[in-house]
């Protein structure tokens, strides 16, 4: 088996994912393509040598449709011989574009590759490409189906994070994401989305508030439980869960992640590749994995995707440097570090997606280039990253300097 | 061929008269031999250049009733009955794609496939009269359409009425089925015939929405921005009530999301297909024969039925404290009896009948609940009316389990699997019922308890009533369990001398 190197990890700012965010103005097809030009610039590659181009995308319609990949291939004047395929893992699709991308390397059926995402949530909203999962009677009967701030509110209910402590959690986030910042840990990653004349956008993440309080937090409504009770979700919940005597709902707009745009980029190759161009590989894929879970409570994924990529690498909780758990839902984390037993002074150091939000299909490329910027910061080997994923999945990845 | 169960006339404007007058019937209905006659008379009448329309009609006092289900219940062949269904649907797209204008006079009942039919025609008459009634509440007992009425009414009325109609089993009136163009006109009733003659010779276009290739109404696609959310809701929210029973439901949400995703034909075959399912299915086919083929003509009740119903009620809290002084958790124990249908769990209703009522229902192994239900009276803690019981109050809207309970009992540590409390609150239900109506009730024919367990007991309605249930469960199973809870927990569960003649029988 080759081994796959990643040579380097770029990703855009996170604009607010609303109409008045900066991002809004942005079509998907150029957040993507601004950053593959990134990319060739920095590592100066003739992007002939590029065998294809991976972007997760959670919600391929409209102007996300029609192979975003392949699209912003070509809007980015990169070689026509350069393949692109868009990939939807929900949640960790960008991650997932990485693994893939690995894959292509390792198994020797290609040199060099991209892996990334784009979501731009401000231009297609959630929901925006349907699915049977939840409107086909047969397949939500059967799956008890729920939203997924219903499955995190069930998560904390059934593991008992209470309010109190979810909302720790999201004041650390943003703690961490504003020091981050403050310290320009993302400055090797971030490319300034710009106008076709040159002229500035975007350059920092646009969602945090650093001014985050438990008291401020306090005064928010919990997100679901307006809905939870009136569409019935919560009795479906615990038509699934009987254990459960009623939802106790936890989770609201300041303790789940962000809804921004954004895209990210990792370039990804073989030991000839790194040779050609003269590129330092910065870490290689030890493993990685994905793994189904229960679908209602859907957000249990993370840790055994992660198990079941240590164990692929032979390797063990301990051996693990830092850990980027995607902060879809604050209680996610809190389980994902309960069921591992992972202190939190390893996970998420720099804030995450509570903070500087969750461009869906864009994040698992971003809190790649994340880790992997911190564990040269810090002068450490080992990184796992690693997200829930809707439908009850998980996907983990483990990368190692090199 | 010889009409049964039509009546055939021509006028000499081009009127074709066709009469229904279902055979050896108070009703009109749809049975195999009406359906070969339907076929016959349809083809030869939109063969016949010289008829320009053709108005159904009843003979009987109401319109129609839609498909006589005993005799469907009796096809055992999945295949045969769905060429039936299949058949029947197609004559109706014959009649209503033919190019002649059909008009259907409307009085008394048109209920279920009889509202099915009238959809097919392209206009619908109905008389001034209070007894004109629509519905189709098939869902009562767990049957969904069969005539394609889950593609027509959502193409006719919209997505979100027919969910409403449906779903919330509404019965219209003539004024109200006007509102939501159900029907397109109401007429004085010995003006019924004249009207719908003037409609077929007048000159305006008869084109079925569903037909119409200018009508491109996004209204009807599930998943259409505005559609989308209500459509994942009402889903949650029948999944959250029927708690997978009632199948009728979830099959009636499957034809609107495929059946409106393609066109009337394949809408119609998706409905089909559902249908013969239902009736094939365990929970529909005991509810069919309890509810609709052996209800009982008369009501032979007496007045303590009302006494069975609260001895019933008594019986389901005591043993939801016993389940609790087992150490079984209340969430479990109050999920489990909504899951087998009863609108609120054990230790709720003991709330509501104030828990000192249920007493009077324990027997000689019982010390424990009554010293209990002592220590909950001592915690001032005695139902809702005095807004503490098992469950804390605001005024008397329950909230939440009193946590206090955690002191009074040991909860254990492995809790059961909730299956295993839902069947033992059917066992104490099914066995209380059958060793106890004989005394409340004057009939004691299995069937017409069935019956009245559901319609004046709260018995859940699924079942089919307890007999329906035990058969279904399976009557040696039901009485060696029976036996075997009465070993290992009491007297109560013995099951009745009528259960074990069920067996013979």
């Amino acid at each position: 088996m080759d081994e796959a190197y990643i040579y380097d990890a770029l990703r855009t700012p996170r604009g607010k994912g609303k109409k008045d965010g900066s991002l809004n103005e942005v079509a998907p097809v150029k957040l993507a393509s601004q950053v593959l030009k990134a990319i060739e610039k920095r590592n100066n590659i003739n992007t002939e040598d590029v065998d294809d181009v991976i972007l997760g995308c959670v919600h391929p319609v409209g102007e996300q449709g029609a192979d975003i990949a392949r699209t912003a291939v070509l809007e980015a004047n990169w070689h026509e011989s350069v393949a692109g395929v868009q990939v939807d893992r929900f949640c960790a699709s960008g991650l997932e574009a990485i693994n893939i991308a690995a894959g292509q390397i390792m198994s020797g059926q290609s040199d060099m590759t991209i892996g990334g995402g784009i979501e731009s949530m401000s231009r297609v909203p959630m929901g925006s490409s349907g699915g049977a999962w939840m409107a086909d009677p047969d397949v939500a009967y059967h799956t008890y189906f729920v939203p997924q701030g219903i499955s995190a509110d069930l998560l904390a209910t059934k593991y008992g994070y209470s309010r109190t402590d979810v909302d720790k959690y999201a004041v650390d986030s943003q703690k961490r994401a504003a020091t981050a910042w403050k310290e320009k840990r993302f400055k090797n990653s971030i490319v300034s989305v710009e106008d076709q004349n040159k002229i500035e956008i975007l350059s920092h993440d646009e969602y945090m508030r650093p001014e985050t309080t438990m008291q401020s937090l306090a005064s928010l409504e919990p997100s679901f439980s307006k809905i939870g009770k009136l569409q019935g979700f919560n009795d479906v919940a615990i038509l699934k869960y009987p254990e459960i005597e009623r939802l106790e709902h936890v989770h609201h707009a300041g303790n789940s992640s962000g809804i921004v745009d954004g895209s990210a980029a990792v370039l990804i190759g073989n030991k000839e590749m790194g040779k050609k161009y003269n590129l330092r590989p910065r870490a290689k894929i030890r493993s990685f994995a994905s793994i189904g879970s229960e679908p209602t409570i859907m957000l249990t994924g993370p840790a055994v995707s992660a198990e079941k990529a240590l164990k692929r690498a032979k390797m063990d909780v301990s051996d693990i440097d830092l850990f980027e758990m995607n902060e879809a839902f604050a209680a996610v984390v809190l389980r994902f570090m309960d069921v591992l037993n992972i202190d939190h002074s390893k996970v998420n150091v720099n804030g995450g997606a509570i903070a500087m939000g969750h461009p869906l299909g864009a994040t698992g490329a971003m809190i790649m280039g994340t880790i992997l910027d911190e564990l040269e910061r810090e002068d450490l080997s080992t990184g796992l990253v690693t997200l829930c994923v809707g439908a009850g999945m998980g996907t983990a990845t483990i990368i190692e300097r090199v | 061929m010889i009409l049964k169960n039509f009546k055939l006339e021509v006028e000499k404007t081009g009127i074709c008269i066709l009469s229904i007058d279902t055979e050896n019937s108070e009703i009109n209905t749809v049975n195999t031999s009406v359906i070969n006659e339907f076929e016959y008379v349809v083809n030869k009448l939109t063969n016949d250049e010289d008829i320009k329309g053709v108005i159904i009609n009843s003979l009987k006092k109401d319109f129609h009733f839609g498909y006589n289900l005993k005799e469907l219940l009796k096809i055992k062949d999945k295949e045969t009955l769905f060429n039936i269904i299949i058949k029947q649907n197609k004559i109706l797209r014959t009649l209503e794609s033919s190019g002649k204008k059909v008009v259907s006079i409307l009085k008394g009942k048109t209920f279920s496939g009889g509202l099915e039919i009238a959809l097919s025609s392209h206009y619908r008459v109905a008389a001034d009269d209070p007894e004109t009634l629509f519905a189709i509440k098939d869902l009562n007992f767990g049957l969904c359409m069969g005539m394609g009425g889950s593609q027509r009414l959502p193409r006719l009325i919209g997505i979100n009425q027919t969910i409403d109609l449906i779903i919330n089993r509404k019965s219209l009136t003539a004024s109200e089925a006007l509102k939501i163009k159900i029907i397109n006109e109401i007429v004085a009733k010995n003006q019924l015939m004249k009207r719908a003659k003037e409609i077929i010779l007048d000159d305006s276009t008869f084109v079925q929405p569903w037909d119409d290739k200018n009508n491109k109404d996004s209204k009807l696609k599930p998943f259409d921005e505005k559609n989308f959310g209500f459509f994942i809701g009402t889903i949650s929210k029948t999944h959250s009530i029927t708690k997978n029973h009632y199948p009728g439901v979830k099959t009636f949400m499957s034809c609107l999301f495929e059946g409106l995703n393609s066109n009337i034909d394949s809408g119609t075959k998706i409905e089909s297909r559902n249908f013969v399912w239902l009736l094939n299915h365990q929970e529909t086919k005991a509810m069919i024969k309890t509810l609709v083929i052996n209800k009982p003509r008369k009501n032979l009740l007496n007045s303590s039925i009302k006494e069975l119903s609260n001895i019933l009620r008594k019986n389901y809290a005591a043993e939801g404290i016993r389940l609790l002084l087992q150490g079984v958790s209340p969430a479990i124990i109050e999920n489990a009896g909504k899951r087998i249908g009863c609108s609120e769990g054990p230790l709720a209703t003991a709330d509501t009948i104030e828990i000192k009522n249920i007493i009077n229902q324990l027997d000689f192994s019982d010390a424990n609940v009554t010293a209990f239900i002592g220590l909950m009276e001592q915690k001032s803690r005695k139902g809702k009316s005095s807004g503490a019981g098992f469950y804390d109050y605001n005024n008397t809207v329950r909230i939440k389990i009193w946590k206090g309970l955690e002191e009074l009992v040991a909860l254990s540590k492995t809790q059961p699997e909730v299956f295993k409390i839902e069947t033992r609150l059917l066992f104490i239900l099914v066995n209380k019922f059958s060793s106890e109506a004989d005394n409340y009730m004057k009939n004691n024919k299995i069937e017409e308890q069935d019956y009245f367990s559901i319609k004046k007991c709260n018995f859940p309605a699924w079942t089919g009533g307890p007999y329906s249930w035990i058969k279904n469960y399976g009557i040696e199973k039901f009485i060696e369990e029976s036996n075997d809870f009465a070993e290992n927990l009491g007297p109560r569960f013995i099951p009745s001398k009528k259960i074990l003649t069920l067996v013979k029988n």
